[in-house]
């Protein structure tokens, strides 16, 4: 049966071939095979069916609709391009009035560090206060003691 | 060789007219951009104006919606005009709007998914506005009636394909670009485009199943 081997086209190439993309050799040997080949030739006529079929919807401008259209964009397009003007000046505000307030801090305070300070230092009082608890709970247990010696 | 290989062979595949980008040729095309560089008074407006239908007929076909395809070839033009002194005239000024134009529809559709994902926004699909499509006078009522049904139908479908599926299909079969060119407007290898066209068909074609056995 090695002889009856038939090849399908695929459908990428026939959509290839139906815009006219395959070129040369390849497309000489597509129209060949469809007119030998029923089945692909069936797939070709259905797929060139629809893809003639789909078309997109299109507006239709009028000569005053673009005239108005191309007025306004002219227009737009003689308006001074501000936007990266402000955005690079917000920029700028922005650093100098950073820069003014790192300035201005008094020296010696890192900011983001005070609080963690403060907080570090609490809780090294509370470790006092805890261990002096301790010592003082040891003192009672040891006058205790003594008072039973 | 067989007897059927001996026969003349019948090119079934309709001729592709490459229509050409722009209505200027390249003598008028020249003029116009030494007059847009010197600042002539309404070079940009008449260029706007030869372009303007074209775009906009782009802008629509990608994203759909006829206000959203104003702005996008408006900020398209716009660009244009910002970037005249680093044109290089590698390609005509229509190719080059042409480009423009589908990037911004392209970025203009992956914020639209993206906002429609996070907001669950979905698009008001009957708000077309029947005045927006032209009826083609040599046709019947009936025959208008049921191109501009399979139009509206065919946006709906395109609406489900991946951006670049949609870009792709509609560059091809409706504006007739060449595969390069579109890989070219699109920065994609032509593999690429071959690979997102075959898939856009073969989803529309699933799409539109009952057209095609109407038809058939």
């Amino acid at each position: 049966m090695k002889g009856m081997e038939v090849t399908h086209c695929h459908t990428e190439d026939l959509l290839l071939y139906y815009y006219g993309e395959l070129v040369g050799q390849r497309r000489r040997e597509l129209a060949e095979h469809l007119d030998a080949c029923e089945s692909c030739s069936k797939e070709w006529q259905r797929l060139q069916r629809i893809l003639d079929g789909m078309t997109l919807p299109t507006i239709e401008l009028g000569s005053v609709e673009i005239q108005r259209f191309a007025a306004r964009v002219a227009e737009r397009a003689q308006r001074p391009g501000r936007s990266k003007f402000w955005l690079w000046g917000g920029v700028l505000t922005a650093s100098v009035v950073l820069a003014l307030t790192l300035m201005a801090r008094p020296p010696g305070i890192v900011p983001g560090q005070g609080t963690s300070l403060v907080a570090d230092a609490a809780m090294v009082q509370d470790l006092d206060l805890l261990q002096n608890m301790e010592l003082l709970e040891e003192l009672d247990l040891l006058q205790g003691l003594e008072g039973q010696g | 060789m067989t007897p059927q290989a001996a026969t003349v062979v019948v090119d079934h595949a309709p001729v592709q007219d490459y229509p050409a980008p722009s209505e200027l040729d390249d003598r008028c095309e020249k003029i116009l951009l030494e007059q847009l560089r010197a600042g002539h008074p309404g070079a940009f407006e008449q260029l706007v104006a030869s372009q303007a239908s074209r775009l906009i007929n782009l802008a629509y076909r990608l994203v759909g919606n006829r206000a959203e395809a104003e702005e996008i070839a408006q900020e398209g033009f716009l660009r244009l005009h910002r970037s005249l002194d680093g044109f290089r005239g590698d390609c005509s000024i229509a190719s080059h709007l042409y480009r423009i134009v589908s990037r911004l529809a392209i970025d203009h559709l992956r914020r639209e998914k993206l906002r429609r994902k996070l907001f669950f926004f979905r698009r008001q699909e009957d708000d077309v506005d029947p005045l927006e499509m032209a009826a083609d006078m040599g046709a019947s009522p009936r025959d208008n009636l049921q191109a501009k049904e399979t139009g509206q139908r065919l946006l709906k479908a395109l609406d489900r394909l991946s951006v670049r599926q949609r870009a792709v299909f509609v560059l091809r079969h409706q504006e007739g670009l060449p595969l390069k060119e579109i890989a070219a407007a699109l920065k994609l290898e032509v593999g690429t485009v071959k690979a997102h066209l075959h898939r856009a068909v073969r989803s529309l074609r699933t799409e539109l199943k009952d057209l095609q056995e109407d038809r058939s």
